[in-house]
């Protein structure tokens, strides 16, 4: 069972400036708009289960490894759908609200874009 | 957390026991004499910053704010103006307790920005909780000044609209202080 499932409603205008910069923000629907002009905007979704290393991030059909999270990673996702994934590649996180993978360039999202999150067996 | 909540109600399917008053309410009785508890005298308050009375409606006062012990930046004061006296707290949880402090102390207005809209020009101050990417630099950038209660560096696409001048980090309700006229 998917631990996250959601789907892209909205990118902002600066998203592609993060993502040329290996970073994709994605936030659920109630950020305010100062939020949307950088951020990819998602739909309400709960977070089933606690996202951990070795977890299996799907943007359409694109996957990537989950080699660490931060500290408020998982709080971020479960109250205001902030997911910051890195693709940098690193096994320690950076920052607290990180979820880091593999270190090549960030796929294009779109309106329509599925994003989930599967346990590792997946 | 709730998202814990959840998965433990899930876990244990427990279902909400609604207890029901035997007693009913309804027919009144003759009270006694009120009995007058003697509280102790000068009931504790909780650890932390002191309470400080809030100013009366429309008087504003300054707060310094200055980062904590692992945060970035100087600090620097605020001070709320009528028509731009909003504390906007743009934090997982709702109000975050800096933003309330910052409010309690200034006669500022704490504000959700999760769960409401305002222009940027009726924010006094904005209060995040960025591990360090994103919220960092859109309030900078809008020229709003952020209060970060992550002890983040300037980081991310945005951070050169980040300045000391607009941003401190890893603040705590400690870190506010009233500025005394």
């Amino acid at each position: 069972m998917d631990k996250y499932h959601t789907t892209v409603v909205a990118v902002g205008e600066m998203a592609s400036e993060f993502a040329d910069g290996g970073i994709l923000v994605f936030f659920g629907p109630a950020a305010p708009d100062e939020l949307h002009e950088f951020a990819i905007i998602t739909d309400e979704a709960e977070l089933i289960g606690e996202v951990a290393v070795g977890d299996t991030l799907h943007l359409g059909d694109a996957t990537f490894s989950v080699l660490s999270l931060g500290a408020i990673a998982n709080s971020n996702i479960a109250e205001l759908g902030h997911l910051v994934v890195k693709f940098n590649g690193l096994t320690e996180p950076e920052l607290p609200g990180d979820v880091s993978v593999p270190a090549v360039p960030a796929p294009r999202v779109t309106e329509g874009t599925v994003v989930r999150i599967t346990g590792g067996d997946n | 957390m709730a998202l814990f909540d959840r998965f433990k109600k899930k876990a244990e399917e427990v279902t909400d026991e609604v207890i029901t008053d035997p007693g009913g309410g309804g027919t009144a009785t003759h009270s006694q004499p009120d009995a007058v508890e003697t509280t102790p005298a000068a009931e504790e308050a909780a650890p932390g910053p002191a309470p400080v009375d809030t100013p009366p409606t429309g008087e504003f006062r300054t707060v310094r704010v200055k980062p904590g012990g692992r945060g970035w930046g100087t600090g620097w004061t605020v001070t709320p103006e009528p028509g731009k006296d909003l504390i906007y707290s743009v934090t997982g949880g709702g109000i975050h307790p800096v933003a309330q402090r910052i409010a309690d102390l200034t006669g500022g207005r704490a504000f959700d920005g999760f769960k409401s809209k305002a222009g940027f020009d009726e924010i006094a101050v904005a209060v995040i909780d960025c591990g360090g990417t994103a919220r960092i630099g859109v309030y900078p950038m809008k020229g709003v000044l952020t209060v970060d209660v992550h002890g983040a560096s300037p980081s991310g696409p945005l951070m050169r609209f980040i300045t000391e001048e607009n941003f401190v980090s890893g603040v705590t309700p400690d870190d506010v202080e009233l500025v005394e006229d």
